[in-house]
C-alpha cells in the first residue's frame, strides 16, 4: 500500500502547509479525490472528516472490531490503522461505493435487509464489505467458512445469527 | 378499548435500506459550521486532592479556543457544575478531588482533535495523592478513605427511590427488603446454605462511544447527543446552566448501541460549557479507551443464605449485596434496589431479607447495564439453587419446579404473581437440549460434555411515565410524536405497528418522530426493557383518542350511530355497509382543524415501602430461562458452547424478527460475561481498557446451535419487555453446565479456563486424599 | 503535536537506510502500520519521521530458492496464508499466518513487521524459530543473516542494529518425511492473541522412530522458547504418549512463563505442558501421513 507515482519525491518529504498538512490523492469509490491531511492521519479520519463518508466508523481504533472496514484493492482492511499516506494509488471502496447511482441496493445489501442482519447497524457497513470480499474470494462459501472469515467483525448487539443468514443468502444472490 | 384484531407483522426494521447503505445518521456524523473539537485531560490518580491546575500554556496554543478546568467552574456562580441522576456528586470537571483514574480534570476546545490533544499536554495539574479504596470490603472498613467527604447533594428525588446514605462512610445507598420472618424461616428449614458469589465490573462496549455536539444560540442550549434519555439530559443541563428546561433543546438520532451505557448525563455538560465559552459548536467524541472509564456494570459481591425443607421447599433467604458503584453514584442508588430484590428470584419464598448497598470506591462509576443488577443476582441464586440440589442429591430441575412462582403466590416484593410462565419456559428450555437428570457427563478423550440451565425473574422500572402525541393529517397519514430512542432494538418499527393497528392503517402511512425535547413529549427514557410496553401503551392511548375523534366526526358526517361504525383501511365505515364510508382525510378536512390531535400519558403505579421493600415492585414480571450444553477440555479448562436454548416470555410479540434479535443478542452478551468479560484493575488503573485487551464475543464464540423460545400468550393482552430478560440466565446456566461436566463449581465470574483448571486440580488433590 | 510528523517513501533500500541514519531515534520504518498506528495512538511512541518501505522494489516476493522458501519483508500475512507455494512446501507457515488476528489485519500486516515488532504474543515467531528460519537484514554496514532463534531478544526487542531493515526471511523446506504443526491456544474470545502457541516439527525415520524433533513455544515468555537438549530426548525414540508427555513436562519446567490477562504464569506453564504434547502429536500424525506409501 504505497504511492508509486514516480513524479513525487521519495527521499524528500511531501511539502507541508501551514497547518502541517500534506495533500494526497485518494481513489475512493471510483473517483479521484484530492484531500489535505496530516501525514499521520489515518484513512478513516480522512474518509470521514475530509470526504464526509460516514459509512466507515471508528469502533475501537485498534483494528479489532471492523466498524471502519474499507476495501483496499478489494481486500478488507481496518482504515483506523492505515495511514492515509499509505492509501494512495489503491482502489478504495467504502460502503457508499456499493449502492447504485440512485441508491439501489447491492444484492449483498438486499440480503442483509431481508434477514435484518443488524440491530444498531453501526457495524453493518463493515460486515457488508467483508461479505463482499469473502464472496469474491470464495463464491461457494459454507456457513462455517463464513463464520471464520467474519469472526474479526464484532457486533456488540450480537446479531450474529441473522448476519450469517444474510451472508448465506447473499452468496446465493451473488452467484445467481 | 384499543386492541384491534388485526396484527401487523412488520419487516425487521423500517429504515433497513438506509442502514445497509451506511447512511443512517448517528450523532457522530453531525458536522456544523465552525465546529470545534473537545478533548478531556484525565486524572492519572485514583484518589487525589487537586492542588492546582495551570492551563496558561494550553490557552496560548494557536488553534485553542477555550480551556476549562474544575477550579474555573467552581468559581462561577452562574452555573451549578455538578450532575448525577440521584446525587449531584459528579463535577463536570473535577473540583477539589479526583476520584478515579480517568476522572476528567480539564477540557479543551480547539480547531481539531490534534490541536486539542496537544493542548492537553500543556496543562499542568498538581495533585496530592490520597489513599484509595477499590473493593467493597475495603471501602466498608472503619477508617477507610472516604470517597465523598462532602455533604451529599441530593437532586429532585425519583418516585421509586429511597435514599439511605450514611454520612462519613462509603455507603452511597442502602435498600432493605423484609418479607415474612426470615429467622423463623431458617428455623423451619432442614438445611441452610450460605455462599458468596461475585461478578466483576464489565463494560457495555457500545460500538458508538459517547458523543455529542453542543451549541448555544440566542440563549438556547442545543445538544445533539447519543443518549437513551434525552429528557434526563435536558433537566441536567437546565440545572447546570441555571436556566429553565425550555431553554435547553436535546435531540437524539439513532444510537450505535446503548445497553444502559447511554442512560443519564455523561458528556453533554462539558460540551455545552465549552460551546458557551467559545461561542461555537463543540463536538466531543470519546475514544474507546475513554468509554471504558465512563460507565461500567457494577461489580458485586453477594452473600446468600438459603434455607430449604427436606421436601425441597425454599423457606427463607437472606442476601447481603455489595454493589461497587465506583467513584460517582450515577443510578447506582436505584439499581441496588432492583438488583437487591431480584435476589429473591423467581421462586416462592415466604421469608426474604435483603440488605443491598451501593458502595463508593475509587473505580470508574458504575451504572445501568443491560440486566440492571438482575444478572448479578441471578448468577448468585441460580448457581446456589444448583449447588443445593447437588449437595442434597436432588434433581436440579425438579427442585426448581417445586419452587417456581405460580399465579397468586407472592413475589419477593409482596405482590401476587400473575401471568406466570416460569415453569413453561424452563420445561421447554430443558426439553430442547434433551435434559435428563440421569444422564452422566459424556467423555470423549480429554473433552467432556454436560448440560445446565437457569430461570430468572426481572422487574421493570415502576412507577414510570411515558407520554406520546398523535397527529392525523389531512391526507389520512398519522404522525406519532414520541421520545423513544432508536438504538437498534426497532423502537420505531414496533411503535409504528402499534399505531398502524390502532387506526387500521398501513405501516407506510405512519411516521414516528425522533426525540427532540422541543417537539416530542416527555419520556422517562429508553431503558429497562420498557419501551414497547410503556411507550407502546402511551402511543396506543393517543391513537385510541384519535379513533374516538374519527368515530365522532364520522357519526356526524355519515349520520350513523358511532357504535355502528368501524375503522377499515383508512376509512370509517358503517358496520355491514361498506358503501357508507368516509376516508380519514375527509374527516380531518371536515373538522376544519387542520389535523386531529391527541395526547396521552401512561404512568404505571407502584412503589415499595422504605422499611420493608414490600409493595408493587414491577407492573408485571419479565421471565426467562436458558439451557445449555457445554464441552469442557479437561486438560485446559476451555469451554465450548454446543447448544443453547433461550426462552423468554413476551406476552405479545410485536415484531418477531426484533424479538429474535434481542434474544440472540442476549446470548452473545451473556456468553461473553460468562466466559471472559472482566475489567481488570491494578491500583485503580484499568489494565484492559481497549478492545485488543478486553474481549467481546465474536461470531465464532457463539454456541454452535441456538434455539429460541419466545413465548407468546395473546390472551394476557400485555406486552412484556424482552430487551434484557434473556440475558441473566446465561451466566448461571453455563456455570451449572460446567459444574456438571467437571465437578468444578465457579462462584466468581467469569468462568475462565484457568479457574476451571485450578478447580480440577483441587478436586484431584481432594480425591487422592480420600 | 501529531501533525509534526514527516512521511518518506524511499524507492531504494539505500535511501531508506540513509533516512534512518539521518533521523536516528526520531525515525521509524513503517510497513503495514498495524502495530505502529496503535503505538502512536496510545502515545507509547511519537516518531517524527516515518520511512515507508512499501515503494522499494524487491521486498514483496515469495519464492523457492536453494531448498528454502524466501519471503520478502513487505509480503502481507494474508499472502503467506494464501500462497500456493507456501501451502505446498511449508503448509504450517500458511496455517500459522492464517490464524493471526483477523483478515483485515492480515491484509495489511507484513512479515517484516511481525519480525521487527517482536511482540511476545504473536504467532509466527514460534514457527520461524522451530523451522530454523533465517532473517535477512540490510543496514549501513551491508547485509547479514540472523538465525530466527537469535533474532528475538526480549520484549519488543530484536537483534536488529540501529538503522537495519529486515528484507526477507528464509524458511528451510522441511525434509520429506517430516510433519509440522502449530497450535494457537486462546483462553478468551476466538479473536484473542495466543495464550500460548506451540510449533513443532517431527521427522520420522523409515522405521517410525523420531529422527528430528523441534519444538518452539510462543507467547509464554518474552521470546519464543526452544530447548535442543529436550528435543534431543526424542531422537532415535518412538514418540509414545509417555515420551511426548515427558517432553511437555520438560518444556513446562524450563520456561519461565509470564503473567498477563490471558493467563497467569502457573496457567501458562500448564498450557505449555499440554500444547507441547498436542503439537508433537499433530506433527507426528502429519509426518506419518506424509511418509505413508502412496
Ligand atoms: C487487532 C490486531 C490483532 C492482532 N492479533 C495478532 C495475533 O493473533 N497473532 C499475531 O501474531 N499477531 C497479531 N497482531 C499483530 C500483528 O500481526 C502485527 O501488528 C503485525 O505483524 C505488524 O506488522 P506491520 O507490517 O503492520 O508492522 P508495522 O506496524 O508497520 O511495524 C511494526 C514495527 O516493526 C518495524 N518494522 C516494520 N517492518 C520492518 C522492516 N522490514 N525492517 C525493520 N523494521 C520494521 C516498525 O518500525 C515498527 O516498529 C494483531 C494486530 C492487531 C492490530
Amino acid at each position: 500500500m504505497t504511492a508509486t507515482d514516480p513524479s513525487s519525491p521519495r527521499t524528500s518529504p511531501r511539502p507541508v502547509d501551514g497547518e502541517g498538512k500534506i495533500s494526497l490523492t485518494l481513489r475512493v469509490n471510483g473517483s479521484a479525490e484530492r484531500v489535505r491531511a496530516r501525514p499521520n492521519h489515518t484513512l478513516l479520519e480522512v474518509l470521514r472528516n475530509e470526504l464526509h463518508l460516514t459509512g466507515p466508523r471508528e469502533g475501537c481504533g485498534v483494528g479489532m472490531c471492523g466498524a471502519c472496514t474499507v476495501l483496499v484493492d478489494g481486500r478488507p482492511v481496518s482504515s483506523c490503522l492505515l495511514p492515509a499516506a499509505l492509501a494512495e494509488d489503491h482502489e478504495l471502496t467504502t460502503i457508499e461505493g456499493l449502492e447504485g447511482p440512485n441508491g439501489e441496493l447491492h444484492p449483498i445489501q438486499e440480503a442483509y435487509v431481508e434477514h435484518t442482519g443488524f440491530q444498531c447497524s453501526y457495524c453493518t457497513p463493515g460486515f457488508i464489505l467483508a461479505t463482499k470480499a469473502l464472496l469474491e474470494e470464495c463464491p461457494d462459501v459454507t456457513r462455517d467458512e463464513a463464520k471464520a472469515y467474519l469472526a474479526g467483525n464484532l457486533c456488540r448487539c450480537g446479531s450474529y445469527v441473522k448476519i450469517l443468514d444474510s451472508v448465506m443468502d447473499a452468496r446465493d444472490r451473488v452467484r445467481g | 378499548m384499543i386492541a384491534e384484531p388485526r396484527h401487523i407483522v412488520p419487516p425487521g426494521m423500517l429504515d433497513a435500506n438506509l442502514r445497509v447503505r451506511g447512511r443512517v445518521p448517528y450523532a457522530i456524523d453531525v458536522v456544523l459550521p465552525g465546529m470545534l473539537h473537545a478533548k478531556l485531560l484525565r486524572s492519572p490518580y485514583a484518589h487525589a486532592r487537586i492542588v492546582s491546575v495551570d492551563a496558561t500554556r494550553a490557552r496560548a496554543l494557536p488553534g485553542v479556543h477555550a480551556v476549562l478546568t474544575g477550579p474555573d467552574l467552581a468559581a462561577r456562580d452562574d452555573i451549578f457544575p455538578y450532575f448525577g441522576p440521584i446525587f449531584r456528586d459528579q463535577a463536570v470537571l473535577a473540583i477539589d478531588k479526583v476520584r478515579f483514574v480517568g476522572d476528567p480534570v480539564a477540557a479543551v476546545a480547539a480547531i481539531d482533535i490534534d490541536v486539542a490533544q496537544a493542548a492537553l499536554d500543556l496543562i499542568n495539574v498538581e495533585y496530592d495523592e490520597l489513599p484509595a479504596v477499590f473493593n467493597v470490603d475495603e471501602a466498608l472498613e472503619p477508617g477507610a478513605p472516604i470517597v465523598h467527604d462532602e455533604p451529599r447533594r441530593l437532586g429532585q428525588t425519583f418516585a421509586d427511590i429511597i435514599v439511605r446514605a450514611e454520612a462519613d462512610t462509603n455507603v452511597c445507598n442502602h435498600f432493605k427488603l423484609r418479607k415474612g420472618d426470615v429467622e423463623r424461616g431458617f428455623a423451619e428449614a432442614d438445611h441452610v446454605f450460605e455462599d458468596v458469589f461475585t461478578s466483576p465490573p464489565v463494560q457495555h462496549v457500545p460500538m458508538e462511544t459517547h458523543n455529542c455536539v453542543a451549541t448555544i444560540e440566542a440563549g438556547i442550549i442545543r445538544v445533539t447527543t447519543a443518549t437513551q434519555m434525552p429528557f434526563a439530559v435536558r433537566a441536567s443541563l437546565a440545572e447546570i446552566f441555571k436556566v429553565s428546561q425550555a431553554k435547553v433543546r436535546v435531540t437524539t438520532p439513532t444510537l450505535g448501541g446503548g445497553y444502559g451505557a447511554k442512560t443519564y448525563t455523561k458528556v453533554e455538560p462539558v460540551a455545552a460549557l465549552l460551546a458557551q465559552a467559545t461561542g461555537r459548536p463543540v463536538k466531543i467524541h470519546l475514544t474507546r479507551e475513554e468509554e471504558f472509564v465512563t460507565i461500567t456494570k457494577h461489580g458485586v459481591k453477594i452473600q446468600m443464605k438459603t434455607g430449604v425443607t427436606k421436601d425441597g421447599r425454599i423457606v427463607a433467604r437472606k442476601s447481603t449485596c455489595l454493589f461497587n458503584t465506583g467513584a460517582y453514584a450515577d443510578i447506582g442508588p436505584r439499581l441496588i434496589k432492583n438488583g437487591g430484590y431480584a435476589t429473591g428470584g423467581p421462586h416462592y419464598i415466604p421469608n426474604v431479607w435483603v440488605d443491598s448497598y451501593a458502595v463508593y470506591t475509587n473505580l470508574p462509576p458504575a451504572g445501568a447495564f443491560r440486566g440492571y443488577g438482575v444478572s448479578q443476582a441471578a448468577w448468585a441464586y441460580e448457581t446456589q439453587m444448583d449447588m443445593i440440589a447437588a449437595k442434597l442429591g436432588w434433581d436440579a430441575l425438579e427442585f426448581r419446579m417445586k419452587n417456581l412462582l405460580e399465579d397468586g403466590q407472592s413475589v419477593m416484593t409482596g405482590e401476587d404473581m400473575f401471568d406466570a410462565h416460569f415453569k413453561e419456559l424452563l420445561t421447554t428450555a430443558t426439553a430442547r437440549i434433551g435434559w435428563d437428570p440421569a444422564e452422566e457427563p459424556r467423555r470423549n478423550g480429554s473433552k467432556v460434555r454436560a448440560k445446565g440451565f437457569a430461570c430468572i425473574i426481572k422487574g421493570t422500572v415502576t412507577p414510570s411515565t411515558s407520554t406520546a402525541a398523535a397527529k392525523l393529517n389531512e391526507d389520512g397519514s398519522l404522525q406519532i410524536l414520541s421520545s423513544a430512542v432508536e438504538m437498534g432494538q426497532g423502537a420505531e418499527t414496533a411503535l409504528s405497528v402499534l399505531a398502524a393497528e390502532g387506526l387500521d392503517l398501513e405501516l407506510g402511512q405512519v411516521s414516528i418522530s425522533r426525540p427532540d425535547t422541543d417537539v416530542t413529549p416527555y419520556d422517562q427514557g429508553t431503558s429497562s426493557s420498557r419501551n414497547t410496553h410503556s411507550m407502546g401503551t402511551a402511543v396506543g392511548m393517543a391513537v385510541a383518542d384519535i379513533r374516538r375523534q374519527l368515530l365522532a366526526l364520522a357519526a356526524e358526517q355519515l349520520e350513523v350511530d358511532p357504535a355502528d361504525l368501524e375503522l377499515v383501511a383508512g376509512r370509517v365505515q358503517a358496520r355491514g355497509a361498506p358503501s357508507t364510508s368516509i376516508a380519514y382525510g375527509d374527516l380531518v378536512r371536515a373538522s376544519r382543524s387542520g389535523n386531529l390531535l391527541a395526547n396521552s400519558v401512561y404512568a404505571s403505579k407502584g412503589g415499595l415501602d422504605p422499611e420493608t421493600g414490600q409493595g408493587i415492585g414491577s407492573v408485571h414480571w419479565h421471565q426467562a430461562a436458558a439451557a445449555v450444553e457445554v464441552e469442557v477440555d479437561l486438560a485446559t479448562g476451555k469451554i465450548d458452547l454446543l447448544r443453547y436454548h433461550a426462552g423468554v416470555y413476551a406476552g405479545r410479540i410485536v415484531n418477531p424478527v426484533q424479538a429474535e434479535l434481542q434474544t440472540e443478542g442476549n446470548i452473545a452478551f451473556g456468553l461473553g460475561q460468562a466466559l471472559f468479560e472482566e475489567m481488570v484493575f491494578d491500583g485503580g488503573q484499568l489494565q484492559n481498557g481497549n478492545l485488543g485487551d478486553y474481549m467481546i464475543a465474536s461470531i465464532e464464540d457463539m454456541p454452535q446451535e441456538i434455539s429460541l423460545g419466545i413465548l407468546e400468550h395473546l390472551e394476557s393482552n400485555d406486552i412484556h419487555g424482552i430487551g434484557e430478560t434473556s440475558l441473566p440466565p446465561a451466566m448461571p446456566a453455563i456455570g451449572n453446565a460446567v459444574f456438571r461436566a467437571t465437578g468444578v463449581r465457579i462462584t466468581d465470574l467469569p468462568i475462565t479456563p484457568e479457574k476451571v483448571l485450578r478447580g480440577l486440580r483441587a478436586r484431584a488433590v481432594e480425591e487422592s486424599a480420600e | 503535536m501529531r501533525g509534526s510528523l514527516v512521511f518518506y517513501h524511499p524507492t531504494t533500500l539505500q535511501e531508506a537506510i540513509g533516512l534512518l541514519g539521518e533521523h536516528g531515534e526520531e525515525a521509524k520504518v513503517v510497513a503495514g502500520s498495524t502495530a505502529l498506528t496503535i503505538l502512536m495512538r496510545q502515545r507509547l511512541i511519537a516518531p517524527s519521521v516515518l520511512v515507508s518501505i512499501g515503494a522499494i522494489p524487491g521486498l514483496d516476493g515469495i519464492e523457492e530458492r536453494d531448498g528454502a522458501i524466501r519471503i520478502g519483508a513487505m509480503v502481507r500475512h494474508r499472502d503467506v496464508e494464501l500462497s500456493e507455494l507456501v501451502r505446498a512446501r511449508v503448509p504450517v507457515l500458511a496455517e500459522t499466518f492464517g490464524v493471526v488476528a483477523n483478515v483485515r489485519v492480515r491484509n495489511a500486516a507484513t512479515v517484516g513487521g511481525v519480525l521487527a515488532e517482536s511482540d511476545y504474543a504473536s504467532d509466527p515467531p514460534a514457527v520461524f524459530v522451530a523451522l530454523d528460519a533465517e532473517i535477512e537484514v540490510r543496514g549501513p554496514g551491508g547485509e547479514r543473516t540472523i538465525p530466527a532463534r537469535d533474532f528475538f531478544v526480549a520484549f519488543y526487542e530484536t537483534a536488529l542494529e540501529p538503522n537495519e531493515i529486515v528484507t526477507a526471511i528464509r524458511i528451510p523446506i522441511p525434509v520429506t518425511g517430516s510433519g509440522t504443526a502449530y497450535h494457537k491456544f486462546v483462553s478468551r474470545s476466538s479473536e484473542d492473541r495466543p495464550c500460548v502457541g506451540v510449533a513443532a516439527l517431527v521427522h520420522l525415520a523409515s522405521d517410525g522412530t523420531c529422527a528430528d524433533l523441534r519444538v518452539a513455544v510462543g507467547a509464554a515468555a518474552e521470546t519464543p522458547q526452544r530447548f535442543p537438549n529436550v528435543e534431543a530426548l526424542a531422537v532415535g525414540q518412538t514418540l509414545t504418549p509417555e515420551l511426548t508427555g515427558r517432553i511437555g513436562d520438560a518444556y513446562a519446567d524450563a520456561i519461565d512463563t509470564l503473567d498477563d490477562m490471558r493467563g497467569s504464569a502457573w496457567y501458562r506453564t500448564e498450557m505449555v505442558r499440554v500444547w507441547v504434547g498436542r503439537a508433537i502429536e499433530t506433527a507426528t500424525d502429519a509426518a506419518a501421513d506424509r511418509s505413508a506409501p502412496g
